[in-house]
């Protein structure tokens, strides 16, 4: 019923589909694009775990319907890395340990990189209230923190 | 997790979106904005609308524009874009405090300013500042216009004056012109980030240290956000620096509000936090 | 309890790779969003799943009529008790001998027993059909008043929730006696109540199931996000009449278990046999909403406690009286957690002579309760660490003296706890000591003194634990009703190309086994670490296992590995000096090639392997290949342990505590990974921390669990600060003990202490968590008002 035409680029890649307008973003990302980082951890908005970036800001993508994009590009964690090379706050996560199940991780980066865009240099305080959107319940977080710590000037210096 | 079938519009006129609403039996249209707080109540199921009126589209709408002495800021303007512009930054820093304490960052980037005044929530923190800063909403039906002060606005939990076939448009927000100092300061449910009891405060400070004019708007602790205005009169012309008698004050007007009782904060929690956060705030902004 | 404690000869030479913080080799799909877990997972003619679930508590289902939802658009089918009518209840996995077992119907019958129970499931070929065609269903429901609390469950003439047993219990466990007599002459008596309260564990990852039968061969394929696939399969095979061979369950990335993931639920069952009855793959896949009343809760225990010491602090005797809320239903391991795992490890640390516990299971109105990260030993160390801590400011003492006047003494280990648990190494003295150090206690406790005077409220808050990891032996296991192996599996294969496979009993939700194994099968094989690859969460393809809960994985499931590969190892060593004509003591592998001391002869792995998979020039006594199996099964169990600190200051206008530092020194034994362990130290710390400070699953009068469950996020964690005594075990082949529980088990009595200690002053006496600043207020206004009374 009612189905709508949608065409955004996703990871790089365009596509187009049509769908009932009622169907979430996350679940187009996810059932009909087949891109299943972005992951479905409650029905309120409340754990960032669908977290992706919509035009380079970080958006909750369950909170969002699919039609509703346009000519969007959305980037995921499948697209943050370059050429097979991870990108600085993938790497400053692998070598901090800052995931363990990784069901949140694919939030948590898109987050965490639209908090590196807003603030290049942030504290520990900034760095917390910044993610406090996104729910971890594996790593108490503070490896987390200390990855984005780390990537920070990575990224910085990458004019990323 | 499914919202209901409905069908999808999105105008980039505000006229054929006004004329939608007009038509619109009651119920049948939910109008999205940033979806911060409809999407929820479509993916429960409590609300049900036949058709989802997308206003996203429609560029007048995305405008914040300063007019003289007033900021004028359009409905589809997100709380993450209010608190980058920079007059809000120079003129109205309560609401920059508000942005850092609201939600969540993802929440900001799409959630409305216009949004949430007309969700009204009893938490909400964006309501209780644009009391304080005596915001005016700008309605439309069709093409009738007309204005509402945000106390008149906001009428109890989840309700205000929005009648069936309006939409809001804007916000107006007189910059403040005086050296009053102002905060907004939040003590947070600690599950969702929600107020048990915020303050959004505007107080003058006479040469002589005393009170010339305050503005106090309560979030989260009474059963919606409300001016405290019963408490203002008291503290006009108080020297707030006089702790004791201060105390006093506000312990006098606690008694006279209501109190939001849940299983999160009990009334008595709440008045007690509202008091104490009325006077350290006070205490900070009388220096 | 007689336990055997022979321990076997320890290998201490600690390898190339063991004790290295090497980041994870499987991090790559995480990080990229190519992780896969089940609900990731679509299948080809894929049906959905959708439950409808009751929402009341407790009510008689007076109809219920699934016909129009059968006609909805997509639906395939819809089901109720009625249409699975061959179904038993599900049956626990621990049954403590003595319990009055009432499983989980795999569908409500006649009457609801707790909020979210399932009354029937749509099926239909979209998910958004089935969910759509469940508001079709016709339900009328008789709500009957609910019993929540296991108090009021006890209380004589309580209405009974199973109406077939004469009152709400479920399991009657008591330990010991005696205490009466050896309390008497004490100086100190004290008797306070505590509750431990009920948790929602909330793994960011809901359960996840597609059940996919294929009419053709027989097979039934089971993806199901779970911490113990063997089991799950045998349970399953049982509970439909399955023949298990056919059955293959296959358990992929798991996004967070905590221990809800290792239970069997009524959702399994049904999905089980609905595949079957319409052939094809039928998907589910829960919301949090279902999560949170449908999956198991944790901990709710209300305790009575009672305690005798001498005015040193020497404790002569304890007396426990709990009362554990198991909910409506007996769950997989619901009657065993809460009793023995909360009697034998009671009194942590300490030689307590006499001990007396008597716990009760209560059936309630409410979601059935079970393992949950620490499964009754934290709820364990709460009790003796808030006893502890009140007997040293009952009597004017230090905390950590007192504890120290308690502690079994080094040379009592390895010691018996009169409750029959076994603690095997330790030191303790040394563990508080660096705890104490590093948190600058002494200068704290000076600077209490002095905000004190202040009006300023400062507290320092201990606690230590210890809990078994690494079950275990049968012979313990049978007696107390637990069905199920302590063993665990490993196969270690190297390849003809000279790489590895390890295949693994354990399943990993987060631990990151795939490193930690490869490290350890590196170290035996002499291979690159990456060149080993470790494959898990498969029935068909893994030997049968245990799986992953308890602090196990490493002490079973690494002996395992170690010991597999160790055989390969020696196998290599022999073949490579037959084919290089050398003597066995002079072999060497290094880097991929074989090579003698003494000699110029080299060997590549490929080519060793080539010949061993081929047999070409191997003496028939080598036999074919390299590749062994291990099942090893631990004689006994390791107990690790720690020592906490929380450093608080109360704020006494609102209440709110802020949780300045936090320290936690642990004794895990030999640590093969740092890195991963300060992990699952600060994981289990925020859960402890989260139950003091934030998290209730706040089950009110109607039944309900909150809505939204108060998960601690990232801007209400402090730092922890973590560091390690290493004391190995003497109990299996690497020396380890295990700790992914350990946070969960130090932080709630560590925090609740400390702001105890803060408000001792002021009269406050009792503090229940979570420690919310209206809690906190209430407290000081009680005990104000206490003491203007008096």
């Amino acid at each position: 019923m009612h189905h709508r035409k949608i065409s955004l680029t996703i990871d790089g890649r365009r596509v187009v589909s049509e769908v009932e307008p009622r169907m979430l973003l996350v679940q187009a990302l996810r059932e009909v694009f087949g891109v299943t980082g972005p992951h479905i951890g409650c029905e309120t908005g409340r754990c960032g775990a669908c977290t992706v970036l919509v035009d380079g800001q970080a958006m909750k993508s369950c909170m969002m319907l699919a039609v509703q994009v346009c000519d969007v590009e959305i980037t995921t964690a499948a697209g943050l890395a370059q050429d097979g090379v991870l990108h600085p706050l993938q790497q400053a996560f692998h070598e901090r340990h800052a995931l363990q199940c990784g069901f949140c991780t694919p939030g948590m980066l898109c987050a965490a990189v639209d908090l590196l865009a807003e603030t290049p240099r942030p504290t520990e305080t900034e760095i917390r209230a910044g993610l406090r959107g996104n729910l971890c319940r594996c790593t108490g977080y503070q490896h987390i923190v200390e990855a984005v710590a780390q990537a920070a000037p990575a990224m910085a210096l990458q004019g990323i | 997790m499914i919202p209901v079938d409905f069908d999808y519009v999105r105008p980039t006129d505000l006229a054929v979106a006004g004329a939608i609403l007009v038509e619109a039996a009651p119920g049948a249209v939910a109008v999205l904005a940033g979806g911060q707080s409809l999407m929820t109540e479509l993916k429960l199921r409590t609300r049900r609308p036949q058709l989802v009126l997308d206003i996203g589209g429609i560029d007048a709408l995305r405008t914040i524009e300063q007019v003289g002495d007033t900021l004028r800021i359009g409905a589809m303007v997100s709380q993450a874009d209010l608190a980058r512009h920079p007059v809000v930054q120079d003129r109205l820093p309560m609401l920059i405090e508000v942005a850092a304490v609201a939600a969540d960052p993802m929440v900001r980037r799409r959630g409305t300013l216009l949004g949430a005044i007309c969700q009204a929530d009893p938490t909400g923190d964006w309501v209780a500042a644009c009391l304080v800063l005596d915001a005016v909403v700008e309605l439309r039906r069709g093409d009738v216009l007309r204005e509402v002060a945000m106390q008149d606005f906001v009428t109890g939990a989840r309700e205000t004056g929005l009648q069936p076939g309006e939409i809001a448009t804007a916000l107006r927000i007189a910059l403040p012109v005086t050296g009053a100092g102002s905060a907004y300061r939040k003590v947070r449910h600690t599950a969702i980030g929600w107020s048990i009891a915020g303050l959004a405060a505007m107080v003058e400070i006479d040469p002589s240290g005393r009170c010339a004019d305050c503005r106090l708007a309560a979030s989260g602790a009474l059963t919606h956000p409300q001016r405290l205005t019963a408490l203002e009169d008291r503290l006009r012309g108080l020297a707030l620096h006089d702790t004791p008698t201060l105390a006093q004050v506000i312990g006098a007007a606690m008694s006279d509000l209501v109190f939001q009782d849940d299983r999160h904060a009990s009334a008595e929690h709440r008045g007690v936090r509202l008091s104490v956060l009325l006077q350290r705030t006070l205490a900070d902004l009388a220096g | 309890m007689n336990l055997p404690i022979k321990p076997p000869k320890l290998d201490q030479a600690v390898g190339r790779l063991t004790g290295q913080a090497i980041p994870r080799l499987e991090d790559r799909r995480f990080l990229t969003g190519r992780g896969r877990y089940v609900d990731d997972i679509v299948l080809a003619r894929q049906l959905h799943a959708h439950f409808v679930r009751s929402p009341h508590a407790h009510a008689r289902i007076v109809s219920l009529d699934l016909s129009l939802a059968r006609t909805a658009k997509g639906v395939v089918d819809a089901f109720s008790a009625a249409d699975l009518a061959e179904l038993g209840d599900i049956a626990p996995n621990w049954v403590v001998p003595g319990s009055k077992v009432k499983g989980r119907p795999p569908l409500a019958r006649a009457m609801i027993r707790h909020h979210g129970e399932a009354v029937a499931v749509i099926v239909a070929e979209s998910l958004a059909e089935a969910v759509d065609a469940a508001e079709r269903v016709e339900v009328v429901y008789e709500p009957l008043a609910v019993l929540a609390d296991q108090e009021a469950a006890m209380a004589p003439g309580a209405p009974r929730i199973h109406p077939d047993l004469a009152d709400n219990v479920a399991t009657r466990f008591p330990v010991g006696k005696g205490f009466d007599e050896a309390a008497q002459g004490a100086d100190l008596r004290v008797a306070f109540k505590l509750r431990n309260q009920r948790l929602v564990p909330f793994p960011m990852e809901p359960r996840a199931v597609n059940a996919d039968f294929d009419d053709a061969t027989g097979r039934l394929t089971f993806y199901c996000a779970h911490q113990l696939p063997h089991l799950l399969r045998r349970m399953l095979a049982a509970a439909i009449g399955f023949p298990e061979q056919k059955l293959r369950v296959i358990s992929p990335d798991v996004g967070g278990g905590f221990g809800p993931k290792m239970h069997f639920y009524p959702e399994d069952v049904v999905l089980a046999v609905l595949t079957q009855r319409l052939k094809r793959p039928v998907k589910w896949t829960e919301t949090r909403g279902e999560n949170i009343s449908a999956t198991t809760h944790g901990r709710d225990h209300v305790t009575h406690i009672e305690v005798a010491a001498r005015s040193d602090g020497k404790i002569l005797a304890l007396r426990i009286n709990s009362l554990a809320n198991v909910g409506a239903y007996l769950s997989s391991m619901g009657s065993g957690v809460p009793t023995v795992n909360v009697a034998l490890f009671v009194l942590g640390l300490y030689a307590i002579g006499h001990v007396e516990v008597l716990i009760t299971n209560v059936y309630t109105n409410t979601t059935p309760v079970d393992a949950y990260r620490g499964a009754g030993r934290p709820e364990a160390a709460y009790i003796i660490e808030r006893t502890i801590g009140r007997v040293a400011l009952e009597l004017g003492l230090d905390a950590a003296d007192v504890r120290r006047t308690n502690f079994v003494a080094a040379d009592q280990l390895p010691y018996r706890h009169p409750t029959g648990i076994g603690l095997d190494s330790g030191q303790y003295e040394a563990t508080l000591a660096k705890a104490l150090e590093q948190a600058d206690y002494e200068a704290f406790r000076a600077e209490q003194v002095v905000a004190r005077q202040e009006g300023r409220l400062l507290g320092a808050g201990l606690a230590t634990y210890t809990h078994s990891c690494g079950v275990g032996m049968a012979e313990l296991m049978g007696p107390i009703g637990f069905d199920r192996g302590g063993f665990e599996s490993a196969l270690v294969r190297v390849h003809p190309d000279g790489r590895v496979t390890v295949l693994s009993g354990a399943h990993s939700h987060g631990q990151g086994h795939a490193t930690t194994f490869a490290q350890i099968a590196a170290d035996e094989l002499g291979v690159p670490f990456e060149h080993i690859e470790v494959l898990q969460g498969d029935t068909d393809l893994v030997p049968m296992g245990v799986g992953t809960f308890n602090s196990r994985s490493v002490s079973v499931g690494g002996s395992a590995v170690k010991i597999a590969a160790a055989r390969v190892a020696t196998k290599m060593r022999k073949l490579a000096a037959h084919m290089m004509q050398a003597d066995l003591e002079g072999v060497v592998l290094e880097a991929g090639l074989f090579r003698t001391t003494g000699g110029n002869a080299t060997l590549t792995i490929q080519e060793l392997g080539r010949a061993a998979w081929t047999g070409q020039g191997v003496p028939r006594d080598l036999g074919i290949g390299l590749e062994e199996t291990e099942f090893y099964h631990p004689h006994a169990m390791s107990a690790p342990n720690g020592a906490h600190i929380a450093l608080v200051e109360v704020d006494i206008e609102t209440g709110e505590i802020a949780l300045r530092r936090y320290v936690a020194i642990e004794d895990c034994g030999v640590v093969i990974n740092p890195l991963l362990a300060r992990g699952q130290i600060q994981g289990g710390l925020a859960q402890g921390i989260g139950q003091a400070l934030y998290e209730d699953a706040a089950i009110d009068a109607e039944g309900m669990p909150v809505a939204d469950p108060p998960i601690p996020r990232s801007d209400m964690m402090p730092w922890m600060e973590i560091d390690f005594v290493c004391t190995p075990s003497p109990n299996n082949p690497l020396g380890a003990k295990g700790i992914g529980e350990a946070g969960a088990l130090g932080a709630p009595p560590a925090i609740v202490n400390a702001a105890l200690d803060a408000l001792w002053p002021l009269g406050v006496r009792e503090l229940d968590m979570p420690l919310t600043p209206q809690r906190v207020l209430a407290a000081i206004a009680a005990a104000t008002a206490g003491r203007e009374r008096a």
